[in-house]
């Protein structure tokens, strides 16, 4: 009973997990003859979706911070095993995670580089706000590599 | 001028950089990128916006409008609106009918595909 339940989930995530990122690859190829397309990853979980299409890997923009390399704005904020999802019903809140609007819970217990979350940025905040979006740093962090990007393939 | 199309979620609006700025469109991303290069930026994103969201969006504004640059910034897949059953959608399932399906299914018996 408990593996035929789990199957189903499973079946469902990943299959969700599927559609969505190929509908977001489909819209995107559809343009590809009129202008240059580059694709910024947010989600480590559906990473690997998307770097499976040779075409959709190429347009990615990886991101160097402090001479490391990471492939989803996730991974550059330092969370990316325990971004997760789940339904609210079996939700338990603690004091690392936060339940979004959408009724996503995320846990940043170990955000290793804090400086890119608002709700960590100490170097800014003597008290952040519990805010988990990308830091003023962070945003600067994902233009640097935009620009690098753009410019080495000769864009402007 | 040459413009830059930025579609995305709330990482894309620039949801929190207020804390620092007083203003989400000063530090944001697509704001640098454009100073950068001195080009027009196109940036359209949702506060918790889904891929269809984002996607529908653009479609609309790219039948009477160009773009010399696109990018965009994927959101999570379990906000879309696309729907895995009749009626339900993902992020429908997941915070409301999720585990009540799978119950419902196990008690008689039934296979998602037989549903």
């Amino acid at each position: 009973m408990v593996n035929r339940k789990q199957s189903y989930s499973r079946r469902i995530l990943s299959q969700g997990k599927l559609d969505d990122t190929l509908s977001v690859l489909q819209f995107l190829q559809s343009y590809e003859d009129k202008f240059p397309i580059y694709i910024l990853q947010w989600p480590e979980e559906t990473l690997e979706i998307v770097k499976s299409s040779p075409w959709a890997q190429q347009r990615l923009i990886s991101l160097t911070y402090k001479d490391k390399v990471f492939e989803s704005i996730s991974d550059l904020m330092g969370n990316p095993l325990n971004a997760k999802m789940l339904p609210i019903s079996r939700i338990k809140k603690s004091a690392q995670t936060i339940l979004f609007n959408t009724g996503e819970i995320f846990d940043f217990t170990d955000s290793s580089r804090p400086e890119l979350t608002i709700a960590t940025d100490y170097e800014t905040f003597k008290k952040p706000r519990r805010d988990y979006h990308p830091s003023k740093l962070c945003h600067k962090v994902i233009s640097d590599n935009i620009i690098w990007r753009l410019e080495n393939d000769n864009i402007f | 001028m040459k413009t830059i199309g930025f579609a995305g979620c709330s990482f894309t609006y620039g949801d929190g950089l207020e804390y620092y700025d007083g203003t989400n469109t000063l530090s944001r991303f697509s704001t640098l990128v454009g100073n950068h290069f001195n080009v027009n930026t196109v940036n359209q994103s949702f506060r918790g916006g889904s891929h269809t969201k984002i996607i529908s969006w653009w479609e609309d504004y790219l039948k009477n409008n160009s773009v010399d640059v696109f990018v965009f910034q994927t959101t999570r897949w379990p906000r879309s609106d696309s729907k895995i059953l009749p009626n339900v959608s993902y992020i429908e399932m997941m915070n409301r009918h999720h585990a009540r399906l799978e119950g419902w299914l196990i008690e008689n018996n039934l296979t998602l595909e037989e549903y």
